[in-house]
């Protein structure tokens, strides 16, 4: 049976059907990572011998392999976060996320690779390697979820999970070509996820089409009692809301076409024609230019990170601070710059005002559109190594994600086809505050209508069984 | 925001210190330069007018959570899994370097 590239919804058919036997369905996906990761890689860990995991296919799931980003614990599984700190650290519990995985029979078949701590937008940072582009190997995959973005695009997992502090799912989703959900901060759990921005981390779906996003959502979305960030709003039934069109007021902002490539305006301008010709409404809206949004982030989440990074002592687990790469050890000094006595008024608090600022702006201009529509990143998939040219790299590639997370608001990235080098590009569309639905309803929307310009047959025929 | 001062290698010293760190001469003198690029950057929060702004401490409208002051078993991890992943320990003690 041809199963390459097939959807979640789909392989669930054939499991269900018994057309596909769980077993079958894993060891496909591991013979694919077997000839493909080598030279991608995309998984820290590969769960080879699934045999107390492949027994049942009750559940939403049903069997489906999932790859899981590598800062989830996972009960007996390393849980490294790319860091040499944790490189022997066996999680006794599992995130909420991977234990609402389990409970619906979803199998976990890896661990994906990532930024160390998630800190950084290209993958590079790993300290197990980079993770490249599966369009380009010479390119990065982006970050930090770029195991996850990659593993989905070469389809060595049909679906994978991932977490954003300000865009460590869009921009490996947009450089790799897939589908990458950042819900609402507070969606979903953050309980087992190793913390790095605690007021920005956000777990999400990485994906090669919006159902098989909605289908997850719906299983880990939710309040969960360990996680107290966690909301009570109620968790809608995601898919069945894909199958009604509706119409929606679409905002476009040209702040975030700033210092953005030619080719990728003209490819969002051309989606933006897509929308309106499905009876969608156009209108321009002004918005805070996401250049301060990159300053807010940077100094609350170092802020963040130089406490949540305070926890590695190698005593209970993990090594001792002397593991620390580069980059954990240059964002926990200026963290503890920015809150220190004297700097703390001038940097943090400063930051939080701004950052109050931005989430109003974003609710002023939610109250004439439903979404806002641009760019995921300035330029696509950057040259292994050439992020060391830019001094403030992550920072800039983020800039268009930023004031999303800054805010707390949910956002997407839909692959828009192929650049002249056969790059992918990504639309961006954000929304309010749990509007999750309507996002994934426009979504579904075009997907149906533009099949993501051929992307995914684009990228598979690279990736032949 | 006035212009803040640039941070010196003995800032950075201090700074190493006190998040319990090792950096080499070389590498501090990296984390100098970035640092400092990194602070001029932060000078564009300059432009915005927060007076009338109070501080974001939270992006969605949630309020305080309380749970029962009861102990939820199905948590509880035994002896043997606390200490699974500790590279020194005796006699159900984690072992620390001294303090005093």
């Amino acid at each position: 049976m041809k199963l390459l590239g097939k959807s979640v919804i789909e392989l669930k058919k054939l499991l269900l059907s018994k057309q596909l036997k769980v077993e079958e369905l894993y060891d496909y996906f591991l013979n694919r990572i077997t000839k493909y990761d080598k030279e991608i890689n995309s998984y820290l860990s590969v769960i080879v011998d699934s045999s107390d995991q492949v027994i049942k296919n009750i559940g939403n799931l049903s069997g489906i392999p999932v790859a899981i980003k590598d800062n989830f614990c996972t009960q007996g599984v390393r849980t490294s976060a790319a860091s040499i700190v944790l490189a022997d650290f066996i999680p006794p519990y599992d995130s909420t996320v991977v234990a609402r995985i389990k409970k619906e029979s979803g199998v976990i078949i890896g661990k994906t690779n990532t930024d160390a701590w998630a800190h950084g937008s290209s993958t590079e940072t790993s300290d197990f390697g980079v993770t490249k582009n599966p369009m380009d190997y010479s390119r990065v995959a982006g970050g930090s979820s770029g195991g996850s973005a990659a593993s989905v695009a070469s389809y060595l997992s049909p679906i994978a999970i991932g977490s954003e502090t300000a865009g460590s799912i869009r921009i490996p989703a947009g450089w790799c070509g897939v589908v990458g959900l950042k819900p609402t901060y507070g969606r979903i759990s953050r309980y087992g996820v190793i913390a790095m921005g605690s007021s920005w981390d956000c777990p999400g779906i990485l994906a090669l089409n919006v159902a098989d996003v909605a289908l997850l959502l719906q299983i880990i979305a939710g309040r969960d009692p360990y996680d107290a960030t966690s909301v009570e709003t109620p968790v809608v039934n995601y898919g069945n809301y894909l199958n009604t069109k509706k119409t929606y007021t679409i905002g476009i902002a040209d702040e975030y076409f700033n210092d953005v490539n030619e080719e990728i305006c003209g490819r969002i301008d051309q989606c933006i024609q897509i929308l309106k010709k499905s009876g969608h409404k156009i209108r321009k809206v002004k918005l805070i230019d996401p250049k301060y949004a990159v300053s807010v982030y940077t100094i609350l989440q170092r802020s963040e990170v130089s406490s949540n990074l305070g926890r590695y002592d190698g005593i209970r687990y993990g090594s001792d601070r002397s593991a620390f790469g580069k980059e954990a050890k240059t964002r926990i000094m200026l963290g503890t710059y920015t809150l220190s006595h004297g700097y703390y008024d001038a940097y943090y608090k400063k930051a939080l005002k701004a950052r109050q600022l931005i989430r109003n702006d974003f609710e002023v201009a939610f109250k004439d559109v439903d979404f806002i529509v641009g760019p995921t990143a300035p330029c696509t998939a950057l040259k292994i190594g050439e992020s060391e040219k830019y001094p403030f790299f992550g920072e800039m590639m983020d800039k268009l994600c930023e004031p999303a997370s800054a805010a707390g608001i949910p956002a997407i990235n839909l692959p828009v086809g192929l650049d002249k080098k056969d790059l992918p590009i990504g639309l961006q569309i954000m929304a309010n505050h749990f509007r999750e639905e309507d996002l994934l309803n426009i979504s579904y929307q075009f997907e149906k209508e533009t099949e993501f310009f051929g992307i995914k047959n684009q990228m598979l025929k690279l990736y032949p069984d | 925001m006035t212009k803040t001062k640039h941070l010196t290698k003995s800032d950075l010293i201090h700074l190493m210190e006190l998040s319990k760190l090792q950096l080499n001469d070389s590498e501090l003198l990296v984390i100098e330069k970035q640092l400092n690029e990194t602070l001029d950057y932060f000078e564009n929060l300059g432009d915005l007018d927060t007076s009338a702004i109070s501080e974001a401490t939270y992006t969605t409208s949630a309020t305080n959570v309380f749970r029962d002051d009861s102990i939820d078993e199905s948590r509880l991890l035994d002896q043997s899994t606390v200490f699974k992943n500790a590279k020194k320990k005796k006699n159900n003690f984690f072992i620390v370097s001294r303090i005093i």
